[in-house]
């Protein structure tokens, strides 16, 4: 197909040795085992809480971090075997944009010098600088007079815009963005989201965009990926997963979201008691198991293969085509 | 902009503006000591030696006729030169390690800090006494000498803000488009950390001086002729009956000195970054 | 129908000095809580949202403070009383929540020893307290009572910090509850779970409750009803299924526009021209007006007042009907 990304059974763990001589070793299981693939063009949405590993799937792909087990593919290249110059084009087409706005930076430089560093780096030629800092201040609908601001000077709105325009100011083909909307009011979010669409139909790019909120994700996704303790419970189309979600977790998700209309409190909500078990050393079998109103023996020892339910579609969990979830969510 | 509004608070802080009248007086003194001062500072003149402080000579002569408010003017150059000098270095070899340790981690971190603190438990006047008599009495051993036992601060400091600084988004944003490791410590965290660096090399410089006149008391620092106010207070204790103003005035510029530089680190630090009152 | 009223504020105003200037963070707002009421504030940064809870429980600090208005508690202007007698209010009448449980909980002692502390407040015996604190936890669903008295608070995740903090607050069974942002922090399927938790203390307990937020879904979930802030003063307010149903104020109706709830196959988000308020630089007439795509002469030059649309349904906007303009 036409993967620009390509991530088959991943995994990330992180030792911590306790005890007084360090002999006992614990692994946090970050990322354990995950399959995701990402296509030209396209904009796919990683979901999940807090603990999920969402973020940790993002600095594996920014090679922040290296993985455990397996490798992720960018354009047919391994990004963690390639050679110094590979690393460099790579590094030129993958962009990042994180949560908030004012940590991400550097309060010493203005919005000029913000911008320019990464072109300076990139080896752009020093005439060409300024030209490109202001087609792409243009690009993010950033006036020219905020050029010579400090960050603190500029609202978080605004801010966010300068990490976008510095995030694809090299001209990328793929931008990782981590909650990049969750720091921002309601109102400024709509801008940023529908800037992000614009810029993404505009340039070509290929999004992979990671929240906690369902409902941003649904707006700006084509696929959605969800997540639970280090692994992907659910993959699907964007419609799969609103209209027919296969797993406890989804739905669970779905029903906790808060609600459009004070109309809908009577929905019935799939609960999912308790808390998250820790990363340290998961449980053996399905990760969701001490928390789904329907796990069974089968479930606390056999971890669910990740299947493909229906074309595209994908669920990790025993029961996917038995369980019926009608009264949860409005099947069409 | 921003400066303005730190000009504004350096007005407004007293310790910061008596701080700082007296380093400038200092630096007056020291700049412009061929005008100022009414003789030379090796000027003998035994008939004139061991006289109370009169007309002409303001703080009086010591054993050799020497009038000591010349002395005690050019030997404000010395004063200024090693303190200068001493906190310079200090501060190059503190915040480049500070750096290393904060940004590397690891076992390069382990290294420093073992160095850093085995430096910091010495008590830095016999260490300086130690490498003097290694080396011979003079001015610039002497300057070596108190840089190298005092950068320990500069580097546990450095080293703390590093670390917080390391994990910010802008850092990880940094790297994400391509700055290697020196780009970000010089680019990112030094600018970051600069407002504190000042400081604490301003505070560093009253322990500079401190020091090194300390050990020119002792005879380890400059040697004769040179107008030292260690030195000269040093020689003075001899005439301590007799002709006490000649180490009465070194002494009280020593304390001048030390103290308008302490009001002044004091005062900047309040302005600047009050979080390292602890 | 006064009798009904638990806390009624007449004319409130907040004030920060700042170095440019005076800044009104809340702006002569006046509203009611009923009793056994649930009533959100809603509003984005600058609202005055948060500073509006922070007066209520007379704790906004220096170099803000409270410049106009009172706040009728139980007889009482809570204004007006001393600081000593506001200490007695606090937790005991009127409990708060905050929106981070790590800033409200001291690391140094175990969650079970702080809970009772407020407990022995109330002149109960230190054995009891102890018991009370189990009940209590039992009663926020923390699960392992007895083995969580004895945890310290960073041993605890963020969903169970945040119901030790709602069992602390509501140990002495306050009337009123003010919650600031109580679930930001943390996970959705947590949240769910605390904004259950309340709901089932106002039933259980008679309390009522004011949910400070700037989530429209929270609101929609347990809120009787709810007032629409922006720059410092409230704009709309009303009962919660008519304010949803047919919002009045042009803000409000751009705000839910701005929620995604759809995909981007079937439209674009609405989005609301320019930015939020500046406070140090407010128009003269209506705050919203330079944003406002319904804006008319008037609205330039006079700030409208609250006026009585329907029952208990107030907007202060000059256009008497949004209904048959049409945005696209």
């Amino acid at each position: 197909m036409n993967s620009l990304v390509k991530i088959e059974n991943l995994k990330k763990y992180y030792r911590i040795d306790k005890g007084l001589l360090k002999k006992k070793s614990y692994y946090v299981k970050a990322v354990d085992g995950i399959s995701l693939s990402i296509n030209k063009g396209e904009t796919v949405g990683l979901v999940g809480e807090s603990g999920s590993g969402k973020s940790t799937v993002a600095r594996l792909l920014l090679n922040f971090t290296t993985p455990t087990e397996n490798t992720i593919y960018f354009d047919d290249i391994d990004i963690f075997k390639a050679n110094k110059s590979e690393k460099k084009s790579i590094r030129k087409k993958i962009g990042i944009i994180f949560q908030d706005p004012a940590a991400s930076l550097n309060p010493r430089s203005t919005v000029y010098e913000s911008l320019k560093r990464p072109l300076e780096i990139n080896g752009t030629a020093k005439k060409d600088i300024h030209s490109y800092i202001m087609n792409t201040l243009e690009l993010v609908n950033l006036g020219e007079e905020l050029l010579y601001r400090y960050p603190h000077q500029l609202s978080g709105g605004q801010q966010q815009r300068v990490c976008i325009a510095r995030a694809i100011i090299l001209n990328p083909e793929f931008l990782v963005l981590d909650e990049p909307t969750s720091a921002l009011d309601v109102s400024v979010q709509a801008q940023i989201l529908n800037l992000l669409l614009e810029i993404q139909a505009e340039k070509g790019l290929t999004y992979l965009f990671i929240s906690h909120n369902l409902s941003v994700v649904r707006y700006i996704s084509d696929k959605i990926g969800v997540m639970y303790l280090g692994q992907l419970m659910e993959l699907g189309k964007v419609e799969q997963i609103y209209k027919n979600a296969m797993h406890p977790y989804t739905i669970g998700l779905l029903t906790s979201e808060p609600i459009y209309s004070p109309k809908d409190r009577g929905r019935k909500k799939l609960i999912l008691e308790g808390e998250p078990p820790s990363l340290m050393n998961p449980p053996v079998g399905c990760r969701l198991a001490t928390r789904c109103p329907f796990s069974k023996d089968i479930c606390n020892h056999e971890n669910p293969a990740f299947r493909e339910i229906e074309p595209e579609h994908f669920v990790a969990c025993h029961f996917a085509e038995v369980l019926d979830y009608s009264m949860y969510v409005d099947r069409q | 902009m921003k400066y303005l509004s730190i000009l504004k608070d350096m007005i407004k802080n007293k310790t910061f503006m008596v701080g700082l009248f007296i380093f400038i007086s200092v630096l007056i003194l020291a700049v412009f000591a061929d005008k100022i001062a009414p003789y030379s500072y090796d000027l003998i003149n035994v008939q004139e030696k061991l006289l109370s402080p009169n007309e002409q000579y303001r703080f009086g002569t010591d054993q050799y006729g020497r009038d000591v408010m010349s002395r005690v003017i050019y030997g404000s150059r010395i004063t200024l030169k090693v303190g200068l000098i001493v906190v310079a270095i200090e501060t190059l070899i503190g915040v480049s390690l500070g750096l290393l340790a904060g940004y590397y981690g690891g076992y390069l971190e382990k290294f420093i800090l073992f160095v850093t603190d085995l430096t910091w438990s010495l008590p830095p006047i016999i260490m300086a006494l130690a490498i003097v008599t290694m080396l011979g009495p003079s001015l610039n051993n002497v300057i070596i000498a108190i840089a190298v036992v005092s950068w320990a601060q500069f580097t546990r400091i450095v080293r703390v803000k590093t670390q917080s600084i390391k994990s910010l988004s802008y850092i990880e944003a940094a790297r994400a488009f391509g700055e290697n490791d020196v780009g970000i410590m010089t680019r990112y965290i030094l600018p970051n950390i600069l407002s504190s660096i000042i400081v604490l090399s301003t505070l560093a410089l009253p322990t500079a001086i401190l020091s090194t006149t300390s050990l020119g008391f002792l005879g380890l620092g400059s040697q004769p002729p040179d107008p030292d106010w260690g030195l000269i207070l040093k020689e003075g204790i001899a005439y301590m009956n007799q002709a006490p103003w000649i180490s009465i005035f070194p002494g009280l510029a020593i304390v001048y000195t030390v103290l308008g530089f302490n009001l002044l680190g004091e005062g900047l630090r309040d302005i600047m970054d009050p979080r390292l009152k602890a | 129908m006064d009798n009904n009223r638990l806390i009624t504020v007449n004319n409130l105003s907040v004030v920060y000095e700042m170095q440019k200037g005076e800044i009104k963070a809340v702006d002569n707002i006046s509203f009611h809580i009923e009793k056994k009421e649930i009533l959100a504030l809603v509003g984005e940064s600058g609202s005055g949202k948060s500073t509006t809870a922070k007066a209520l429980m007379r704790l906004v600090n220096h170099p803000g403070r409270i410049s106009s208005g009172n706040v009728i508690f139980g007889g009482e202007d809570l204004l007006e009383l001393k600081e000593e007698d506001m200490v007695r209010i606090r937790g005991k009448e009127i409990g708060m929540i905050f929106q981070n449980p790590l800033d409200s909980l001291n690391p140094v002692y175990k969650v079970g020893n702080q809970v009772a502390e407020a407990i022995i407040l109330d002149n109960i015996p230190r054995q009891d307290a102890i018991k009370k604190v189990i009940d209590i936890f039992n009663d926020v669903k923390i699960t392992d009572a007895k083995e969580r008295i004895n945890s310290f608070p960073h041993e605890l995740s963020g969903g169970m910090r945040q119901r030790v903090m709602i069992g602390m607050m509501v140990s002495r069974n306050p009337k009123l509850i003010i919650a600031d942002e109580p679930t930001t922090a943390l996970d959705v399927t947590i949240q769910a779970q605390i904004l259950e938790l309340m709901k089932s203390f106002r039933d259980k307990y008679d309390t009522s409750i004011l949910i400070i937020t700037h989530d429209f879904g929270i609101v929609a979930e347990i809120a009787d009803r709810v007032g629409v802030m922006y720059a410092g003063e409230i704009v709309e307010i009303g009962d919660v299924f008519t304010i949803f149903e047919n919002p009045k104020h042009p803000y409000t109706r751009l705000l839910m526009r701005a929620l995604p709830r759809i995909t981007k196959n079937e439209g674009r988000l609405q989005v609301i021209e320019g930015s939020v308020a500046n406070l140090a630089n407010l128009p003269e007439g209506c705050r919203f007006s330079e944003r406002c795509p319904y804006v008319m002469d008037i609205c330039i030059k006079v700030n409208p007042m609250l006026t009585e649309r329907e029952s208990g349904h107030f907007c202060a906007c000059h256009k008497e009907d949004l209904n048959n303009e049409f945005l696209g």
